[in-house]
């Protein structure tokens, strides 16, 4: 037999029911569209009409040499970026959770400010820095280090959230542990390397996945720190996009989708472990 | 069982392992610890007892080295220690809140203390053996700590500390984290286990019952004084002040307005009450007769010590006992006693521990029957004020 | 658990402490300076600019037509924030009183979008808004069937639905971009008020209730006031980004629903007028940190209230 419906189980009003679904297919409905017309057998633009499952756009962005380099780019930016995000992450995660001094909310506020302001803010700050100190920015710099702009750019804006992800992870350690640990003879270092790390490693891993994704997401920030001949895959399919819309876009994109959807659920997976109380 | 036959007789531990001189610990303003000074003997199980925020966790962390005291000294076997690392100690503690590694195994827990110290790979294996079999977890070596309970964490670490052979074993608030059943067992093995091994053990706990089961010797600590270092049954029979009086078990507590001595015997004033005279040669330490605008001491009994009869019962001889007239309040059943309460008005009550004799003939009245309660003066206390 | 002080272990705390303000100092608080700089300049050859501390930056802000790309931008962000806020409360109330089992789940398929890149996102709303795009196909489709069916019963020469189907037009349009903002940033308004929701005690509701409220009025007695903080901090949250959306403007809007991003992007990209450009960003800079600065302000008054 049903349960009789409690005064405040909104969830199961049938009303409720329908804003949530109409919100579903409002969110997914687009990228749904996008996907299946990446499959869509017609050259023209705008995808409109259904001709036939195909997968040669795929191909054709596969071989679109460009395109590719794009991805290579955004793909060495994003690896290098969540590296060193993760590394810096992690160092400012640790010092503002065991110390008390002096500005601490100061420090937290600037490390928590490129969370926070506009993206278009950040681009054009570092464009101008860049052109200002004259780093790598005359088109004519040997790959990778054509790419140093965009990741030091990236890393700014993703290690605040490694951080945050971070000490989310130290902030369930107890501090018990540490102690225990020198109480049985280990240095700092030793209680670090065996304690404190392998608590933090899942933490540390939510914190590379986020990283990675927030770099291969980025568009406005890289559109503004990239050089004149250095694409990334995002500013790629923006000029692409200005010029026409065309299936490989598309395809392209899927990709894209698809390789963010895989780390998301890596970052979920950790982020539970991440969230999870100490049974210690 | 009764946990005190395990306990040595207090002369086998003559030898001081741990001496603390003068130890005084402030945080900033607020003074954590006042120059306590106490002889640790080997081979003994030392309680820290007092109220939350009595300084006594501070005292342990100062003895485990997480702490440095503000003034004062540590001497371990007689070498100063004050300011070695707690790494570098040899005293080991098995935290509050157990504090077992999650992500090691209960034998690589154990193992890890003699890791640090280099010990060869095979002697590890030998004593990580040995130090479980001690706990009875021999069968749990390859288990990750969150498929044990809470009592076999706390075992696991036990072994992670005694299998460092320290000279003195720390044990903050032990069984705090344990249901009331499997505390009561503990109790019983922490004693057994410490005889076994014969370390020193200290142990924290904010519970008295606990300390009085457990410790050989008891030290009372209260707003980060020491008020008394005594055997158990010392501290119950002859507390120092009211504190511990109060601390240590039940007691109600009278204040006197006077105080005098005369002819090999104490007399004193006791407010609500008429004069009564203590079968004492001369005033206990830290009174002083005379007339006093404050009052100088207290009058203290256990209600263990108070019985209760009817008031048409013949009552007991009024130049030996302190009487209370009263009314029959609450009676709370306890099985092997039970406690009564008797109203007087608006003047403080008084509660007795009585039999079931005494209980019988109590039984069946109606509330607010006229009784009288009745302590003999050689159960009274008489003790300085808190 | 207590913090250590700094002092007790003053290189360890270095050692952590210095990569991360180094690094924010020289990548994060010098770009802003610059820019600051630049905003007190006059550009005296094509590419060198003088830092002169001049206002005029900061002036033409002041003129008619900036002024009307603020007021658009302003209202553009403001209905695109209310129409989140319309619908995230009922979609965040649905999923904090979900079943435990399905509340990660319902999270995640919000979460989900939000993880996909912004300009994929944005070109597959292309794909749904454009004249030919899934909207005005739909349309189309249900006005052919509509006007056939009118047809078959003799009615065609009414021409009730007029004469041929004219498309909705929606990119280049202010609508087409505030539906694009609002796709973008619909998770940003659902999560805040989820987790005020969440925390909230369902014993006031039931104690409402019982006080003999019905349904609505405790909706709006209790309910909403309670989760007041959680929809504050959900306005500013999806304000902040809106207010500075590029790629949205840029690609639904079509170059003819500018905000102020695209044209902070112009003076850099193509006008060349670092100068404006800079005063521009300071200036979208310093509404963000009055808005931090009114959210704080709400939480401070309420926390001293209770």
């Amino acid at each position: 037999m049903k349960e009789p419906k409690k005064p405040f189980e909104y969830s199961r009003k049938w009303s409720m029911r329908w804003v949530f679904l109409t919100t579903m297919v409002f969110l997914y409905a687009p990228i749904i569209v996008l996907i299946v017309f990446s499959f869509n057998n017609s050259r023209r633009g705008g995808n409109v009409i259904w001709k036939g499952f195909t997968t040669k756009y795929y191909a054709k962005a596969f071989a679109n040499e460009e395109l590719m380099l794009a991805f290579a780019n955004s793909m060495t930016i994003a690896v290098t970026s969540t590296i060193i995000s993760v590394f810096l992450g992690a160092m400012t995660a640790v010092f503002l959770w065991r110390f008390r001094f002096p500005f601490k909310p100061l420090a937290e506020g600037l490390v928590s400010l490129p969370i926070i302001i506009p993206e278009i803010c950040m681009g054009v700050s570092l464009a101008m820095f860049f052109s200002q100190m004259g780093w790598w920015t005359t088109g004519d710099t040997p790959w990778p280090f054509n790419l140093s702009n965009i990741i030091l750019a990236h890393i700014t804006f993703s290690f605040p959230f490694a951080a945050m992800v971070i000490r989310t992870r130290l902030q369930n350690f107890n501090r018990e542990m540490e102690e225990a640990a020198k109480d049985l003879g280990a240095s700092e270092f030793q209680v670090f390397r065996d304690i404190l790390l392998p608590h933090m490693r899942p933490g540390l891993i939510a914190a590379a996945l986020l990283s990675f994704t927030l770099s291969l997401d980025d568009f406005v920030i890289t559109f503004f720190t990239s050089g004149p001949n250095t694409v990334t895959f995002p500013v790629k399919i923006y000029s692409m996009v200005r010029f026409s819309i065309t299936p490989e876009i598309n395809a392209a994109s899927t990709v894209l989708i698809v390789l963010t959807l895989i780390l998301t659920f890596l970052a979920l997976r950790y982020q539970r472990l991440t969230d999870g109380p100490d049974r210690g | 069982m009764d946990p005190t036959v395990d306990k040595l007789p207090e002369n086998t531990h003559s030898k001081t392992i741990l001496s603390l001189n003068a130890i005084g610990k402030r945080f900033g303003k607020v003074t954590a610890l006042e120059d306590v000074s106490v002889d640790i003997k080997e081979g003994e199980i030392f309680a820290l007892l007092g109220p939350s925020g009595c300084g006594k966790s501070t005292l342990l962390r100062i003895i485990s080295g997480f702490e440095t005291p503000s003034s004062g000294e540590l001497l371990l076997d007689g070498q100063d220690m004050t300011r070695t690392a707690p790494n570098q100690r040899p005293v080991n503690m098995v935290f509050q809140s157990y504090a077992v590694f999650p992500h090691m195994s209960v034998a690589d827990n154990v193992a890890y203390g003699l890791k640090m110290e280099k010990t060869p790979k095979d002697e590890i294996t030998d004593r990580v053996n040995q130090a479980l079999t001690q706990v009875h977890l021999q069968d749990f070596k390859d288990r990750m700590p969150d498929q044990l309970s809470g009592g076999q964490k706390q075992r696991v670490a036990l072994a992670r500390a005694l299998v460092k052979q320290p000279r003195v074993l720390l044990l903050d608030e032990p069984l705090s984290a344990l249901d009331a059943k499997l505390r009561d067992a503990m109790r019983l093995e922490l004693v057994k286990l410490q005889e076994s091994v014969g370390v020193t053990f200290i142990i924290v706990t904010h519970d008295q019952s606990e300390a009085l089961a457990m410790a050989d010797r008891v030290a009372v600590l209260e707003s980060g004084r020491l008020r008394q270092v005594d055997t158990p049954s010392a501290l119950y029979q002859k507390p120092v002040d009211a504190f511990v009086a109060d601390f240590i078990g039940r007691v109600h507590t009278f204040n006197t307005q006077h105080i005098s001595l005369d002819n090999g015997s104490v007399t004193a004033l006791v407010d609500e009450l008429d004069s009564i005279t203590l079968p004492l040669t001369e005033l206990p330490d830290g009174i002083q007769a005379g007339p006093q605008p404050e009052s100088p001491a207290v009058i203290a009994f256990r209600p263990e010590c108070v019985s209760v009869q009817l008031a048409t019962a013949t009552p007991p001889a009024p130049d030996a006992h302190i009487q209370f007239n009263g009314f029959l309040g609450d009676i709370a059943f306890q099985g092997q006693h039970s406690i009564v309460e008797v109203t007087r008005g608006d003047q403080q009550s008084v509660t007795a521990v009585v039999n079931h004799q005494e209980l019988h003939t109590l039984q069946g009245q109606p509330l607010g029957t006229p009784v009288l309660a009745s302590c003999a003066y050689s159960d009274l206390m008489l003790l300085p004020p808190a | 658990m207590s913090l250590e002080d700094y002092k007790q272990q003053p290189k360890v705390f270095a050692a952590f402490a210095l990569p991360t303000l180094i690094w924010l100092l020289l990548f994060f608080v010098a770009p802003l300076g610059i820019i600051w700089l630049y905003s007190f300049g006059e550009n005296v050859s094509l590419v060198d600019i003088e830092t002169t501390w001049t206002f005029d930056n900061y002036a033409r802000i002041f003129q008619p037509e900036i002024l009307e790309l603020l007021w658009r931008s302003v209202w553009i962000a403001g209905i695109a924030t209310v129409i989140c806020l319309i619908i995230a409360y009922p979609v965040a109330l649905l999923i904090a009183t979900a079943s435990p089992n399905a509340k990660p789940w319902l999270l995640l398929l919000i979460m989900l979008p939000f993880w996909t890149n912004l300009l994929i996102r944005t070109y597959a709303l292309l794909n749904i808004l454009g004249t030919r795009g899934r909207i005005n196909e739909t349309l189309r489709w249900l006005w052919e069937s509509a006007n056939a069916l009118l047809n078959r019963m003799g009615l065609e020469h009414l021409a009730l639905l007029g004469d041929s189907f004219t498309p909705l037009k929606m990119l280049g349009t202010p609508s087409g971009v505030i539906f694009g903002i609002v796709y973008v940033s619909l998770p940003f308004a659902i999560l805040p008020i989820y987790s005020s929701l969440e925390r909230l005690d369902r014993s006031y509701l039931e104690a409402s209730l019982d006080l003999g409220a019905g349904q609505w009025k405790t909706f709006w007695n209790v309910l909403l006031p309670l989760s007041a903080a959680g929809v504050v901090t959900a306005a500013i949250i999806t304000f902040i980004p809106a207010l500075g959306q590029f790629l949205t403007p840029d690609l639904l809007g079509r170059g003819q629903v500018d905000m102020i991003a695209n044209v902070i992007e112009r003076q850099f990209k193509r006008a060349n007028d670092w100068p404006f450009g800079s005063a521009l960003s300071l200036f979208l800079l310093y509404i963000t940190f009055v808005l931090l600065a009114v959210r704080s302000f709400y939480d401070a008054r309420r926390g001293s209230r209770s």
